[in-house]
């Protein structure tokens, strides 16, 4: 009964956006922690924009964005032939963009918090920016990135309202659980909601629980200095 | 071979703050330490980041060993990275997901591993960090961070230290005790070092020249006893500490001595003025010796200047006691306990203050 297809696409879709914005979150995060820019305040705005904008207006943006006559559905269909709206690949870019301050933000906090004189004693001890980067401030900012990898992760596999504009309900390519579960209820099919609602629910929790565990065990030896 | 020294010409403007512009030289092959000693927001610590490449100077230029580190018609500014100097900031920045070892190592990027381990090695015993190799920052003392701290900057085998307030992060008491500690590690290291502080006994003791700075400006530079004995304006006299400064006249000359009015009184210095200068006169309280009057009591003295007066209030100041006497100017007297109590000075009480002439400092 329940629609593994669609978990096992929820749970591609999820790890898939979270790989992404682990290496495109992370450099926006460091900008924004450490930049005294004028317009640092529009970026952030941008980046947050996901937060309050209700899932079907941006799901709009998106869907007229990716079409074929759309600036990033020309693109794609100019470097690959394909289509980008109702594809899996169409639904990977609107969920990087749609969780973007899940991922953004807690890196952000994270990198702000380190300490500046550790990044300069760094630099004058021969270490380049990216060096310095990957061997300060990414150890020091673990539990943050842990964070928002999680929430990505999290509200990634619960997305509903940009999948069903952008993606539609193809199974195998971009019907996710959330949407499978909407069309049993549509369908009257209340057993099969539910049988494909608790692997949801039982992941989302499994996977918060053992974050918050792991987090605590790990950040603990240098956060408690002095 | 290249001239040895580093020239320092920077100014660095802070908008709606202060404009700190210096200018100094320091001969590095001595290996010596130079003070940047002054009044917090005197501009110290700009000019050591300034040196360090983390801040860029708005106009000037730094040159070390000829090669030049900044230059701001040229648009030359070299990257910290490249400058190979030792930098320990306030509160050290030690790397606290790092042990002890693996923050000594940080810098070290030239070499095979075993090199690598045993220059570590070399300064773990040069640095008596023995024993803590794997511990993490967090568990150390204050005073075995800064060994730590040390031995990271020393172990890239740098051109020059640069330390800012290395001793502000301690307690008091481990302060006190790690000053001739650190000097000694400065003196071991072998490697020219300039060291920010504003604290007095920090800079007598860590330093073999000084730089007074104030206002975002060095008012003096040179070797410790010459500044502190003999100040050049009456600011630098101040923030070295000189307790009395006053101003005063020129009544004479004759010999290469000098007789000044000061207030009320009348006294005697070396050096060479016309008649009629207004000077300014310090004296440091440790040079005033102070006399009891006992009638018939005073032998044949060598000390030129006696000068009765009354003692106006009494001062404790850690170990020495600062007894303020009006003998026609405010002059200030550094005594003893034990010479307190057997004086027994009180205020009211009428003594007799004596100053050598060549602890008589004017200055122009």
């Amino acid at each position: 009964m329940i629609d593994w297809q669609a978990v096992w696409l929820s749970v591609r879709l999820a790890a898939t956006t979270t790989a992404v914005l682990l290496v495109v979150g992370m450099p926006i995060a460091y900008w924004i922690a450490r930049s005294r820019r004028p317009w640092r305040p529009l970026v952030e705005a941008v980046v947050a924009l996901p937060l309050v904008l209700p899932p079907t207006v941006l799901g709009f943006y998106l869907l007229v964005a990716m079409g074929p006559n759309g600036p990033l559905g020309a693109l794609w269909a100019g470097a690959t032939g394909g289509r980008l709206a109702f594809s899996f690949e169409g639904l990977l870019v609107a969920s990087v963009i749609y969780s973007l301050p899940f991922a953004v933000q807690p890196f952000s906090v994270a990198f702000a918090a380190v300490d500046r004189s550790l990044l300069e004693t760094s630099w004058t001890l021969g270490r380049s920016g990216p060096a310095t980067f990957l061997r300060i401030v990414v150890p020091l900012s673990a539990g943050g990135i842990l964070t928002g990898m999680v929430l990505t992760f999290a509200h990634t596999l619960g997305e509903f309202g940009v999948v069903l504009m952008v993606g539609g309900n193809i199974p195998g390519e971009t019907r996710t659980v959330s949407i499978a579960i909407y069309d049993r209820v549509q369908a009257l099919d209340y057993a099969g909601a539910a049988a494909t609602a608790l692997p949801l629910l039982v992941v989302s929790f499994a996977v918060l629980a053992v974050t918050y565990a792991l987090r605590g065990l790990t950040v603990v030896p240098w956060l408690t200095r002095r | 071979m290249a001239d040895p020294t580093l020239r320092v010409e920077v100014e660095r403007r802070f908008r709606r703050g202060p404009t700190i512009a210096a200018a100094f030289e320091l001969d590095l092959a001595a290996a010596q330490t130079l003070v940047l000693f002054g009044p917090s927001g005197s501009g110290k610590t700009t000019i050591l980041r300034c040196l360090a490449g983390l801040e860029r100077p708005d106009r000037g230029r730094v040159v070390a060993r000829e090669e030049i580190w900044f230059d701001a018609a040229a648009n030359i500014d070299v990257p910290p990275q490249r400058r190979r100097v030792g930098y320990l900031p306030q509160g050290f920045a030690l790397f606290p997901h790092l042990d002890v070892r693996a923050n000594i190592g940080f810098g070290i990027d030239d070499g095979s591993s075993g090199e690598r381990a045993s220059r570590v090695d070399e300064l773990v015993r040069l640095l008596r960090l023995d024993g803590l190799e794997r511990r993490r920052p967090g568990k150390l003392s204050g005073g075995q961070q800064q060994r730590v701290a040390l031995a990271r900057a020393l172990a890239r085998r740098p051109r020059l230290l640069l330390l800012d307030e290395p001793l502000s992060a301690l307690d008091t008491p481990t302060r006190e005790a790690l000053r001739g500690e650190l000097r000694q590690l400065l003196v071991a290291g072998g490697v020219p070092a300039i060291v920010v502080t504003h604290d007095r006994s920090e800079a007598l003791v860590l330093g073999d020249r000084v730089a007074v700075m104030a206002d975002g400006a060095v008012r003096q530079i040179g070797s410790m006893l010459e500044v502190f004995d003999r100040p050049a304006d009456e600011t630098v006299a101040r923030i070295v500490g000189v307790e009395t400064v006053v101003p005063g006249t020129v009544l004479g000359a004759s010999e290469g001595l000098v007789r000044l009015r000061v207030g009320e009184a009348e006294l005697v210095a070396l050096g060479e003025w016309p008649v009629g200068t207004a000077v300014l006169v310090s004296i440091r309280a440790e040079d005033v010796i102070v006399l009891r009057e006992t009638p018939g009591a005073v032998g044949t003295l060598s000390a030129r200047n006696r000068l009765p007066g009354r003692v106006v209030s009494i001062e404790p100041t850690g170990s020495l006691v600062r007894a303020r006497i009006d003998c026609g100017f405010p002059l200030v007297a550094a005594v003893t306990r034990p010479a307190l109590e057997e004086l027994e000075l009180r205020p009211g009480l009428s003594v007799v203050a004596l100053v050598k002439a060549p602890a008589v400092h004017i200055i122009g």
